[in-house]
Order: structure tokens, then sequence, then C-alpha cells
């Protein structure tokens, strides 16, 4: 989780003195992290950039009410999980279908330690996060999670909400959030488990290929 | 087990310590709990490079939306706030005028009153056409009026004597004249109109034609129509 920025408080008092050019500067800092939370969630690059574009208007509509008890960061992901949530909602209502954990399976009965995931199967930890095919295997079990356990592992993970703000947007018990965390976090590393067990050891060309790719802005 | 139940109390703890849940006594427990135990060790370091990956996979997605779609959404982001802003400054406009403000009291009255009023413009034009026996009659006036012998008529020619119409057109008061078109000899193919008791004259000037019609008990009474 990226610390937040040191200017994003006078970006926000500019625009609320209707300075546009410092909002297009806050929309430039946070699109791709408002998207990649978006893109977690919805698993749909249309639907995340429609969401970018719908948080951001929703931003500059309620930035006047905007106090700053929390940091912009916080605030603007807040917004964007109650739209994900949201849009979730909406899709599966037309799909007649729940938001719920039911859809996928949840056979996790084993203990903590057992389901854990064995960072031997990793490597390297530093290396292993810019290992194309880990990362790809990462995106596959995030698609087989059910979208309750994704939207958890996704405000948690990537957005570092509190248990407090996930179940408020969740609209259920900080308790309920603990334990489905909890849940989808052992099915999530069983995915990834799965996956990692039939992958090729990666070669030293293909990390530094994504070591470079990464550092290209 | 399901999203519901209760978590042991150990799962529990250390979860809510690897999320920074924990107050600080809390937290100080599990931390001398883990110094002991290698395989909690493990279990929380897998979580931690789960969060990493899951991070840093979702940022590598990011990277693959070119620039020009973002440049796209701010474009729309920024006429969406400019709509916004225009919308906000338009209540603070001039306030409505006192016409317009009658007008928007009397709406719901409006259809009521137009029927009323185009019922009484039907009875009154009902019962005045029902009491002129000569309504029917041809209208004698509808006639050029003869041209001086001698010569053809001119615009400066004096208007025809002896001409009944011509004699029932009397000059409207002088103050009313100044703001009616007049007709013209020369433009004016009929110069009046007789019918129900009434007389009248006819103005043409141009594409415009106006009707002035006067009762015959009341030559201060007057009604026009423009054509």
């Amino acid at each position: 989780m990226d610390a937040p920025d040191p200017d994003d408080h006078s970006l926000v008092e500019a625009c609320k003195r209707g300075d546009r050019r410092a909002f297009q500067l806050l929309f430039e800092r946070y699109e791709r992290k408002v998207y990649a939370v978006a893109y977690g969630f919805l698993r749909s690059q249309e639907d995340a950039l429609d969401v970018v574009q719908e948080a951001f208007i929703k931003v500059h509509r309620y930035l006047p009410n905007f106090e700053g008890q929390s940091s912009f960061y916080t605030w603007l992901y807040r917004i964007v999980a109650n739209l994900c949530i949201d849009h979730i909602r909406r899709n599966t209502r037309k799909k007649d279908v729940e938001f719920d954990d039911k859809l996928r399976h949840d056979g996790d009965q084993d203990s903590a330690p057992a389901e854990s995931l064995p960072t031997s199967l990793l490597g390297n930890p530093g290396e292993a996060v810019e290992n194309k095919e880990i990362l790809a295997a990462v995106q596959d079990s995030l698609k087989y999670l059910s979208d309750k356990h994704r939207a958890v592992i996704i405000m948690r993970e990537l957005q570092g909400l509190s248990y407090a703000d996930m179940a408020k947007a969740m609209n259920c018990s900080k308790g309920t959030i603990m334990s489905r965390l909890f849940h989808a976090r052992r099915n999530m590393q069983k995915l990834l488990r799965e996956r990692l067990e039939n992958l090729p050891e990666p070669s030293d060309d293909a990390v530094a290929d994504l070591q470079q790719e990464a550092a290209v802005p | 087990m399901n999203d519901e139940t209760e978590l042991p109390k150990a799962d529990a703890e250390l979860q809510a310590y690897f999320d920074g849940e924990l107050d600080a006594a809390a937290a100080q427990e599990v931390a001398r709990t883990l110094d002991g135990d290698p395989a909690l060790r493990g279990h929380l370091a897998g979580m931690s490079l789960m969060r990493d990956l899951v991070n840093r996979s979702l940022e590598m997605k990011a990277l693959e939306v070119p620039r020009a779609r973002f440049e796209q959404i701010w474009d729309e982001i920024d006429r969406t706030i400019e709509r916004d802003t225009r919308s906000a400054r338009a209540p603070q406009a001039a306030p409505a005028s006192l016409w317009a403000r009658i007008a928007t009291a009397l709406r719901p009255f409006r259809a009521p009153l137009l029927a009323a009023a185009g019922a009484a413009a039907v009875a009154i034009v009902a019962v005045r056409l029902s009491g002129s026996p000569e309504v029917n009659q041809a209208p004698e006036v509808a006639s050029l009026p003869e041209p001086p012998a001698g010569g053809p008529a001119s615009p400066d020619a004096p208007a025809p004597q002896g001409s009944k119409v011509a004699d029932r057109t009397t000059p409207a008061p002088a103050s009313e004249d100044a703001t009616l078109p007049q007709p013209r000899p020369a433009d004016a193919e009929i110069h009046g109109i007789e019918f129900g008791g009434k007389t009248g004259r006819i103005s043409h000037t141009g594409t415009v034609t106006v009707l002035y019609v006067e009762e015959e008990d009341d030559s201060q009474k007057k009604s026009e129509r423009s054509l």
C-alpha cells in the first residue's frame, strides 16, 4: 500500500476553491490505482473504467463535504468500494443470483497452517512478485473466488480499508468481515497453490524482462 | 464453517495482528506467541506474500490500459463537471418576473379560462349573427368605385364622391388614424363593408389588411382585425 502523498491535502483544498487543474492532478495520480481496485472487484476492463469515471465524478461532487478526517485516498477508496459493490449487486440481480459466497466453492475446512501459501513454492518473494506466470496465476485465482471473498480481499489487501470500513461497505458486522476475510484468504491461498504447483521454474531472463517492464511508468 | 461462523480465537487474533487491528497490548501478546512458533510465522509470511502478489498483479493489470483511455475518461469527467457547474449557477440567475410568477400561479386555471373565453366568444358571435337579417345579403359594397369620368384614377386623385360606401367610411378620430394604417386609394380594392347593421372600412397596406368595423349607434366603438 502506497503512503498517502503529502500533496493530496493541498490539491483537495485547491479543488474546493474551484481549481479544475488540481482535480485533474488528483485524477492522474489515482486513476490507475482506482482502476486496479475496480478491476479486482469486477474483472472487466470496461466496467472498471466506468467505475473510475463514476468515482471521480462523485468525488468532485462531494469534495466540499470532505473534511479531511481520513486521508483523501482512504475516502476515495471507500467511494470506489461502494460503487463496485453496488455494481456487483446490480449485475447479480440482473442475472437473478445473489451477491453470495455460495456461488463458488468454500472448501476451507482444514486448519490454518495447512492452508498457508508455501513461500517455498515461489522461491525468492522479491522475484515472485515480478514473475509473469505467478502474477497470471494470482489473476486466475482471483477470478475463481466468490464475489464477496474477492471484495474483502481487494478492500483489505489492495485498499487497506479497516474492518469497520469494510463492514460498513458490505453492510454487515465486523465479526462477519473478520470471518469472511479469513475464509477468503484461505480460499485464495488454496487456489493459488493449485496453480503454482503446475508452474515451471521461472527463467532468469523472464524475471529480468518483468523487472524492466515494471520500471516503465 | 462459513463466513458467519465466529473464528477460533487464535485465528482471529493472528489475522487481526496481521491487519493491524489489534491494540498495542494484544499485538505484543501475539508477537510473543509468534516468536516461539515457526509454523505460525510461516503462515504469517504466506499471508504477507499473498498480499504483495495480489497488489502487484493488479498493478500490472492497470498498466495494460493505454494512457489515451484515461485521457478519454478525464475528458468525460471534465464535461460532467462543467455541466454540474453550469447547473449550480443557474438557480442564482435573476428571479422570475412578476408576469412569469402570475403566469405560473395561474397555470392550473389556464385550460378552464381558455375554454370559458372561447365559449363566450362563440356565444357573442352567434347572438350578433342571429340579430342581423342582412347578414346574408350580397355585399353591395364589394365593388370597385367607379373612376371619375374623363380620366384614369391616380394616387393623388380625390376619393370618389357620391358613393354610398365612400360616404360611410367616415374617418375615425384623428388620434386613432395616426396609429392605424390608412388605405391609399391606389392600394385599396374594397373601401368599405356593411353587414348586420354595421359598417366598416378596409385598409390594405402591403401584406397587411385591416378591417375597421363601427357600430351604427356608437361610432366610438370600434373593432379591428388583421388579415
